[in-house]
């Protein structure tokens, strides 16, 4: 076994050394170009800093008390007593209105796996239809969906709001699966980039023993774009975790917790125990950094995939 | 946006127009069934409600034709100190900010791409801002900067009295800018890290091996080679003109009126408390707005496909 290990480790350490001197060879750095790079370094670090500071003051500050909170100037300060207790008040007291904070996560789940599954399916259906099948309609379709995306339209938030009321969509929790049901969005087009490069030998093959067109995309076109699938459900479900617009025009009564505790902050008074909120604002932030740590390496080198050329 | 066009529509094979097979007709089936509800979805959630936003415009609350709104909105346009001309003046700071910091992110990504000390931690830090909630990141920022916050209080120490940046007309767009520009640094990164990438290794080590300093690489190399992303990013942005800006709402929860509203903000704004009364002056607005600014847009984007493109 360690035997095995060692020599991993040799092979590892013999490729590293040759990746090095290649990376060496092509980043030797000149005198000034060094400068360059430590001031580059010293501003990169700088504003990093400011990223640490703004999550030590938040984690510091919520676990005040909030009378000792209310002396602002010693904001800086560490609690002279840590009140972990705050973080139980969060869930008890952070309510807006009729709706728990754990009401709130409960929302902010749903809105969460309907945004990040059903809205990263529906162009991947789209863009293989487009891009695998030829018939009546398609350039038309094709171009309606650029046309779509590339029109500069301003101000028609008003007639959208009209229709939901029409529909019964207002203050509806069905409004958000309806809204994810675009199957046109940007995403569409890297798709249906996608599915045109797949090669259809293996959908022959199927089709030669008889599957059909729902057979061959499920079973075998669609997963091989799992990997962009699941990118983009990371980043939705990222992005889709810290919405808040929406819901405060559309879904009053289901507020999502980044949407709810911006909610409870507006109606605050001066006198509202601010470290408790804070602690309420350290919970909401805990969901997405987690499938961030879990997921980074795809979120961040994948979102790439056939995407832009250039 | 062409390229991916080009792209798709590659030569598949044709299948002969002769009488309907049984498969063919099985994939006619397939087609439209799968994309019959995104149609439909497209029909009513886009067409209808633009077409029903040009009617909006021309009618009054009790669905009378006029042609108040949209000579309201004229009036509006015209008149220096209207909450409209404040909007449109927001809105354009915020999308030149945007158009700056192309660069500025390009430069970023440049330098993460030199493999500068600590680029997978900058990387990670930089991308921060995207996880964490603006609700919490314009939370701590509008506490910080208060007169009584730690940065306030800096402030302050050195010039003797800090102003209430966010409460003050003549600060607070600038305060949220900066705000928009700290949380906006790695912003594009992902992406122009992913095309810096793809530019062969080879071309790097030439113009090492002829001597060419990290600027010029920077200008003369880079800047063209990237062009198609850069060019890309910047059409979205012209395309996303009228909805540039920040989490306005966030600043503005107090409701203070201090002229931080962008376009987007002012109309949301309208539709969230006015409700139906608003339709009609929003649905004009965006109409005047859509009438005189797409064409500008639809020439700029224009001018810019235009510009040649590097092969490589």
């Amino acid at each position: 076994m360690s035997a095995t290990i060692k020599s991993k480790n040799g092979t590892a350490r013999s490729k590293r050394r040759f990746f090095q001197r290649k990376v060496d060879a092509l980043n030797r750095r000149s005198k000034s170009e060094k400068i360059l790079f430590t001031i580059v370094f010293v501003i990169f670090a700088i504003q990093t800093f400011t990223m640490f500071f703004v999550l030590w003051w938040l984690i510091n500050n919520s676990l005040k008390d909030p009378f000792e909170y209310a002396q602002l100037k010693n904001s800086l300060h560490f609690p002279e007593q840590m009140q972990f207790g705050n973080y139980i008040q969060a869930f008890k007291t952070l309510n807006t209105g009729e709706i728990t904070f754990f009401e709130m996560i409960l929302n902010s789940l749903y809105y969460t796996v309907v945004c990040s599954f059903l809205g990263s399916f529906c162009p991947a259906v789209t863009g293989y239809v487009l891009a695998k099948y030829r018939f009546k309609g398609r350039n038309l379709i094709y171009s309606i969906a650029i046309l779509t995306l590339t029109l500069p339209i301003v101000g028609s938030g008003a007639a959208y709001m009209k229709l939901l009321h029409n529909l019964g969509l207002y203050d509806n929790p069905l409004f958000y699966i309806v809204n994810n049901f675009n199957g046109f969005g940007a995403n569409f087009l890297i798709y249906s980039a996608f599915f045109s490069g797949l090669s259809w030998s293996y959908a022959e093959a199927a089709e030669i023993d008889g599957a059909n067109p729902w057979q061959i995309f499920f079973k075998i076109m669609f997963p091989q774009a799992l990997p962009i699938y699941f990118t983009y459900v990371i980043i939705c479900a990222i992005a889709c975790w810290n919405e808040y617009n929406l819901m405060i025009l559309y879904m009053p009564s289901y507020l999502s917790l980044a949407a709810g505790l911006y909610t409870f902050q507006a109606r605050a008074t001066r006198a509202a125990n601010y470290p408790v909120y804070f602690a309420g604002l350290i919970v909401s932030m805990i969901p997405t950094l987690i499938i961030f740590g879990t997921f980074s390496d795809k979120v961040m080198t994948s979102l790439s995939v056939g995407g832009l050329k250039g | 946006m062409e390229k991916i066009t080009e792209y798709t529509q590659s030569p598949q094979t044709k299948p002969p127009r002769k009488k309907m097979m049984p498969k063919k007709r099985k994939d006619l089936i397939f087609v439209w069934s799968m994309l019959s509800l995104f149609i439909v979805y497209w029909i009513v959630f886009f067409l209808y409600v633009n077409i029903d936003s040009i009617f909006l415009a021309f009618q009054d609350l009790h669905g009378t034709w006029t042609f108040d709104n949209i000579s309201n909105a004229f009036r509006d346009l015209g008149s220096g100190d209207s909450e409209f001309r404040i909007a449109i003046k927001n809105t354009m700071i915020y999308f030149l900010k945007d158009v700056v910091m192309i660069p500025l992110q390009l430069f970023i990504a440049y330098f993460l791409h030199k493999k500068i000390v600590g680029t997978k931690f900058f990387r990670i830090m930089f991308y921060l801002p995207s996880l964490i909630s603006s609700v919490v990141m314009v939370t701590v920022y509008s506490t910080m900067i208060a007169p009584y916050g730690p940065i306030g209080q800096m402030i302050e120490q050195i010039f003797g009295s800090c102003p209430q940046f966010l409460a003050d007309s003549r600060y607070a767009t600038w305060a949220i800018v900066f705000y928009t520009v700290w949380i906006g640094w790695g912003g594009n990164m992902l992406l122009f890290g992913g095309s810096l990438a793809r530019i062969p290794t080879e071309i790097f080590e030439a113009a090492k091996l002829d001597g060419v300093g990290p600027f010029r690489e920077l200008f003369e190399l880079i800047f063209p080679l990237m062009w198609p992303t850069l060019s890309t990013v910047l059409v979205l942005n012209l395309t996303g003109l009228f909805n540039a800006g920040g989490p306005i709402l966030l600043f503005d929860s107090s409701q203070l009126n201090v002229g931080i509203q962008t376009l987007n903000y002012w109309m949301f704004v309208k539709v969230w408390k006015f409700g139906a009364s608003a339709y009609n002056e929003v649905a004009a607005i965006g109409l005047v707005l859509t009438l005189i600014g797409a064409p500008i847009i639809m020439f700029i984007r224009w001018l810019i496909d235009r510009t040649p493109k590097v092969e490589y």
